[in-house]
């Protein structure tokens, strides 16, 4: 009896579960819909000021009987593998809030995405003085600075005291620009742009930040002659400054705002923007989404059709590459154990983006035996890195025999300078040091950071100088740490005995030039020159090209570098191995034309979203 | 006198994985209303299987009442329902078990135990039931009842909570009260004020009692029959002093032998039964007792003793009975 | 009891003080700090030193230290030095709900099918609904949330697509500080990831509820509630339940540990917005204080829910008193 009723009672529920799920997915006609209206208004504010105001209402939880006569807003969704740590320009530093501030924000000219040249945006033309020194910005007026609201979705242009409609203008980016040199944001950009702009420096290293004097900041060399004007003074002719021109840390913020809501004047829903988009909601370590601005002026809204952008923020690639499988992303990343199946089965949904990382040994150069340049020679030429980038990496990148990459700004074609793969000269140059086959070579250390993908790098290197140089593999001790500790002990104020011999990192651009590799990472007066080289004649040319402001010439000078570290003659204060290129799973309906500097411009994708739809099965 | 309760050919077997354990091997007798019996038998010879079973509450499985008979109020209660045999249950016949440290719910307080069966079986609501309660718990001598209702067992000693499972069991004033070895557990003066209390309560309530017990000592001042119980079966029924005068079955003669008396001089010893009683999986053919047995013949070996009627009050189950009675007269009591 | 509790409480603080003490020691023990790099770059070191004074960081260890307690003594759990417009309270009010709504859905969950599955084997034991619970319980127990997880998304999510992969349903502003509104998008975000966690516990208490109630079953009092007329049903729910339920309880302690563990993974799996993921990044980025708040929530939770053990231990077993 009691066993009966057990029976009756678990089939109710198998049924109620079924007819509940049935339920829920049968009702196609009804459904909950939050629906986005656009209207247009015009409105009159006291000071008879026309100011436009463009509502995107939310109407909520509204029932809509299909076919939804509304279209979806074209949307965009990725993800990113933290939250954004910042919307501040000024303050950005890593790929996700500069993705999302490119989007936010208009800067003082922008990448071409084919070219990698600079082109115009607020600033529409430029004239550079002949002593290579003062930059004339000559700006567009119309852009307007806009206030999204995240509840009712308007978004309103701001107004000043006066109750005029502010646009953005020359002072806008002096005081953005001034604000970079501000140490106290602890931005790391400003120390890219600093010694560039007259006075920057001396702000940044204001001996007491906390009070620094206004004379220091008012001879920053940057200033508004009018509106439309915007007059920057160098301190040198570096003929690299305009390639900086696009990044964020120089970009206008709106003081009025910042001054109103402090640290939190990024939040959504205080934020004042500029750009092609605003924030329409951030929900802190989840998601933030972005909607188009329709306050923009037509032509700067780009060749894309995205209307709104959602990011998501998930721990990890493995994560969005799932979300990527079950077409709820329209792009991700690839996970190392994907990798083989998902080029197999998507051929035609992966695409390849270099992101121009090269990464490298580097030596200690005051650390016998490497203080020996032949040892390095032998160390970098017996590492075959052709066959490391198909094995280890599956194909996803270049092999490199110098620095800069292709794409850099004077970095000589991939395949000229450079000694690279070469066993024999390898061979050669070790036992010219004295270890002929590696013999009586002393055991020497190789720090890698942690993870699996270091330590298959680090042992194929082992195989490699085994294999071609003679060293066992026990003369190697390979040793894994954290990214932070890895800095931390190849810093330059690492003594040598606790310093390892040789280790591995990668250098990704700050701005597309040479200075940014040779002069940034090599150069012998670097605060961070963890090979602790001595300057040589290498170094003198580095300061002579800095300056120079005949770019053939600098070309030149800058093979001459490469020639001097990587040559058969050369230096050899590191070992460059590889250019960094990612398979990236992309949606065939996405065309996502990829930016090699700055943030990614998501108003020049396309979504093709009746395939995007289609595939969501809607 | 009319039988109130009585028992036939009642066989209850264990079906474990080392084999069939024989606990219960056809026993019979009967209980007269207001009568006090006593089964006596060595630990194992399948006392509390045998009085679990006539309310068939011998788990199952492993356990199962093969066949018998168990006749109350013209009802056999081995063939009515469920629901039949529950109203029999603390109602009618209540039991109380051997050990009173175990007996009882840990978590549920005393008051809740005894109130249970009155609002099951006399369908009282709590305030009569906790009335009532208080009431039995003072009947059974413990002091302060009304403010221990609330108390939990572990706050009472063994001999108190012997007492709480006499009330309980006495809660609804059965017929039959079944009392498994109450004493065992206790020390000696406990024993003695238990079986006094049990004594009076019978005089008050009038019910007929089962006393199991595996210590014939106690059984003298209080049964007026006595069953004894070896390996399943019942090996001699008579009346207390018939019994204590002249035992027929070897089996109690041993038992006697071992029981400590008062008359008993200094230089008399106890003498324990020798030898073990037989494994219950593996019982061999003929007498079970037949191993320890100073009497035992050929026939012992090959055929079990069928009980049987030798006087309207006694029944033994012992191919030499006879011989025994006149080598006991002989040599002038047991003891010698 | 109430004594009981205020004395453990009172225990307590000098224990959370030392782990928080402790844990504050050794992330900065750790080499590097949060303003040593940036992304895959060293971060200049005069801008380093200026925001590191910014935060104290400059100070010897044990004024950190005692800065930290008077900002705790005050409410505040401390800035974060890499994402300056959020606060450690902020970071605490996102994430804490998602993560105690996770654990304690799965908490629930566990004890909704633990026992009730443990208790119906029990009765049927050797039936064939007693071999599928066990046997199911002995697959729950043995597979792990970081296999469990992905194949279920693989099965639900992906297959089937009757359930979302990711993701938690519910966000800030929470109800009363901590509840998530209770919509269909919430539960139906909430049923993998919760029973990802939920469901080894839910075998071991199955398990564990079985074994315990069998034994039960065999116990004296049973039988003398049986030997009272008493119908099944009550034996078992008055008599043989909560005495079952005693050796659950003391499993409970070590399960809640498990729970809070399991929290990071499955944040990590279904890629939810709780305490377990930002503990991770915290120890990764230095964020020194998120950390130190982190652990020393995860502290009090602990302390909070062994005391709850021991206030549920007390209730079912009346043997026992704390005093
Ligand atoms: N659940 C059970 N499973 C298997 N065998 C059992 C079970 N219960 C009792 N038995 C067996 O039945 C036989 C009789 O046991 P019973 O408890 O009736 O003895 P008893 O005469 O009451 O002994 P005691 O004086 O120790 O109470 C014993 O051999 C015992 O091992
Ligand atoms: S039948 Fe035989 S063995 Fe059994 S008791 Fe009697 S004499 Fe002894
Ligand atoms: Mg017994």
């Amino acid at each position: 009896m009691s066993r009966n009723k057990w029976i009756i009672l678990i089939l109710v529920l198998v049924l109620g579960v079924v007819v509940l799920s049935a339920c829920s997915q049968s009702t196609p006609e009804v459904v909950e819909k939050v629906v986005e209206k656009t209207v247009v208004v015009t409105q009159v504010v006291e000071k008879e000021v026309e100011k436009t105001v463009v509502v995107t209402e939310v109407v909520e939880k509204e029932v809509v009987v299909t076919p939804t006569p509304q279209p979806e807003p074209v949307t965009l969704r990725f993800y990113s593998t933290t939250d954004i740590p910042t919307l501040d320009p000024q303050i950005a530093e890593d790929v996700v809030s500069i993705n999302m501030i490119e989007n936010l924000f208009v800067h003082l000219t922008n990448y071409d995405l084919e070219t990698a040249e600079i082109i115009p945006e607020t600033a529409t033309s430029w004239d550079i003085s002949d002593d290579g020194l003062t930059y004339t910005f000559h700006l567009r007026t119309d852009i307007p600075w806009v206030k999204h609201n995240p509840v009712t979705g308007e978004t309103v242009q701001e107004v000043d005291a006066d109750g005029n409609p502010r646009f953005v203008t020359a002072n806008d980016f002096v005081y953005g620009i001034k604000r970079a040199c501000d140490p106290n944001l602890g931005s790391y950009y400003s120390s890219i742009i600093a010694p560039l702009i007259v006075g920057c420096e001396d702000v940044l290293n204001a001996e007491d930040p906390e009070n620094i004097p206004q004379e220091l900041i008012d001879a920053i060399g940057v200033e508004a002659p009018d509106d439309a004007t915007l007059v920057i003074k160098l301190n040198f002719p570096a003929s690299y400054f305009l390639s900086m021109t696009p990044m964020w840390t120089m970009a206008a913020v709106p003081e009025w705002a910042i001054d109103e809501y402090g640290d939190k004047w990024i939040e959504a829903g205080n934020i004042v923007t500029n750009g092609r988009f605003v924030l329409n909601e951030w929900v802190h370590g989840v998601r933030r989404t972005l909607l188009r601005n329709p306050l923009m002026p037509e032509d700067m809204y780009g060749t894309g059709n995205v209307e709104k952008i959602v990011v998501s923020v998930v721990p990890d690639v493995s994560t969005g590459y799932a979300l990527w499988l079950n077409n709820e992303v329209e792009t991700s990343g690839i996970p190392d154990a994907e990798l083989q199946a998902h080029l197999e089965k998507y051929p035609d949904e992966t695409v390849q983006v270099p992101d121009l990382a090269v990464f490298y040994f580097g030596f200690r150069e005051t650390k016998p035996p490497f203080d020996d340049p032949r040892v390095r020679r032998a160390f970098s030429a017996a590492f075959d890195r052709e066959k490391f980038v198909t094995e280890v990496r599956q194909g996803q990148g270049l092999p490199m025999k110098h620095f800069a990459p292709p794409g850099i700004f004077g970095a000589p074609p991939i395949d000229e300078v450079g000694v690279g793969f070469d066993p024999e000269f390898a061979k050669q140059q070790l036992a010219e040091a004295g270890y002929p086959n590696c013999e009586g070579f002393p055991t020497v250390t190789l720090l890698g950071y942690s993870g699996q993908a270091t330590l298959n790098w680090i042992e194929f290197a082992q195989q490699q100088w085994q294999e071609h140089l003679g060293c066992s593999p026990d003369v190697i001790q390979i040793e894994q740490q954290s990214f932070k500790e890895l800095l931390a002990a190849t810093s330059a104020k690492t003594p040598d005995e606790e310093a390892p011999h040789m280790w591995t990192l990668g250098w990704g651009p700050d701005y597309p030039d040479e200075n940014n590799w040779v002069g940034d990472v090599l150069w012998c007066e670097n605060p961070g020159n963890r090979m602790k080289r001595e300057c040589t004649e290498a170094d003198d040319l580095i300061v002579q090209a800095r300056e120079e402001t005949d770019p053939a010439k600098r070309v030149e000078m800058y093979r001459q570098i490469e020639e001097l570290f990587f040559g058969p003659e050369g230096e050899m204060p590191m070992a460059p191995l590889y250019l960094r290129i990612a398979y990236v799973a992309q949606h065939s309906w996405l065309t996502a034309p990829r930016a090699l500097f700055g943030g990614e411009q998501f108003y020049n994708w396309s979504i093709d979203q009746a395939a995007q739809m289609a595939a969501m099965g809607k | 006198m009319a039988a109130l309760l009585e028992v036939k050919g009642l066989t209850t077997q264990f079906f474990t994985q080392d084999g069939v354990v024989h606990a219960v091997n056809g026993i019979s007798y009967q209980l007269n209303e207001g009568e006090t019996i006593a089964i006596v038998g060595e630990s194992g010879s399948g006392k509390s299987v045998g009085d679990m079973s006539l309310l068939r509450l011998i788990p199952e499985p492993p356990g199962k009442i093969i066949a018998g008979e168990v006749w109350f109020q013209d009802r056999d209660l081995l063939q009515i329902s469920d629901d039949e045999i529950r109203q029999i249950r603390g109602k009618h016949i209540a039991m109380i078990f051997q050990d009173p440290m175990t007996s009882l719910n840990p978590v549920l307080t005393i008051g809740h135990q005894i109130m249970e069966p009155l609002q099951l079986h006399l369908g009282m609501d709590k305030n009569q039931a906790r009335k009532r309660a208080v009431e039995l718990l003072e009947m059974v001598g413990i002091p302060g009842a009304a403010t221990r209702l609330d108390a939990y067992p572990h706050q009472f000693s063994g001999g108190m909570r012997q007492r709480v499972m006499i009330a309980m069991g006495l809660a609804c004033n059965p017929q039959v009260l079944i009392a498994d070895e109450p004493t065992t557990a206790l020390d000696v003066t406990i024993q003695a004020q238990i079986v006094e209390l049990v004594k009076s309560l019978k005089e008050q309530i009038g019910m007929a009692i089962i006393w199991i017990t595996h210590d014939l000592g106690v059984v003298a001042g209080l049964a007026e029959r006595v069953l004894v119980m070896y390996a399943g079966q019942i090996v001699e029924e008579a009346e207390v002093h018939e019994l204590y005068k002249e035992p027929h079955h070897p089996y109690t003669i041993g038992l006697l032998r071992s029981v400590p008396r008062l008359d008993m001089g200094k230089s008399k010893r106890l003498i324990p039964i020798e030898g073990l009683p037989p494994d219950l999986i593996d019982l061999p053919p003929g007498c079970p007792f037949a191993p320890r047995c100073e009497y035992r013949t050929e026939k012992c070996l090959e055929e079990n003793p069928p009980t049987e009627s030798i006087s309207p009050t006694r029944r033994v189950a012992c191919w030499n009975w006879e011989t025994v009675i006149a080598d006991i007269k002989e040599k002038g009591g047991i003891y010698a | 009891m109430t004594r009981y509790i205020i004395r453990r409480l009172i225990v307590s603080i000098p224990v959370l003080f030392a782990i928080v003490l402790f844990t504050f020691a050794v992330v900065h023990a750790l080499p590097g700090g949060p303003f040593s790099t940036v992304g895959e770059k060293a971060m200049p070191e005069h801008i380093r030193l200026i925001m590191e004074r910014r935060y104290g960081l400059d100070q010897p260890l044990y004024i950190q230290f005692w800065n930290y307690l008077k900002m705790l003594a005050s409410g505040d759990l401390g800035p974060m030095m890499r994402m300056p417009s959020q606060t450690v309270n902020d970071i605490v009010y996102q994430t804490w709900p998602v993560s105690i709504q996770l654990g304690s859905l799965a908490v629930i969950l566990a004890f909704a099918i633990g026992i009730p599955a443990g208790i119906l084997a029990a009765l049927k034991r050797n039936t064939w609904i007693d071999y599928t619970a066990t046997f199911t319980a002995v697959l729950g127990v043995s597979i792990n949330n970081i296999v469990l997880g992905p194949l279920l998304i693989l099965i639900f999510g992906v297959w089937l697509k009757v359930l979302p992969i990711a993701f938690w349903g519910a966000e800030p502003p929470w109800i009363l500080g901590f509840l998530p509104k209770p919509t269909w998008n919430f539960w139906t975000h909430a049923v993998l990831p919760v029973v990802t966690l939920g469901t080894a516990m839910s075998a071991s208490i199955a398990r564990l509820t079985r074994a315990s109630l069998l034994e039960v079953m065999m116990s004296d009092y049973i039988r003398t509630a049986r030997a009272k007329g008493l119908k099944e049903r009550a034996v078992i729910i008055r008599h043989a339940l909560k005495n079952s339920l005693i050796p659950v309880a003391t499993i409970l302690g070590p399960l809640l540990a498990g729970v809070l563990t399991g929290t990071f993974v499955v944040e990590q799996i279904f890629a939810l917005n709780g305490m377990g993921r930002q503990f991770l990044m915290s120890i990764e980025q230095r964020e020194y204080f998120l950390l130190s708040s982190l652990t020393l929530i995860y502290s009090i939770m602990l302390v909070l829910g062994n005391l709850m053990v021991d206030i549920m231990y007390a209730w079912l077993d009346p043997r026992i008193r704390f005093d």
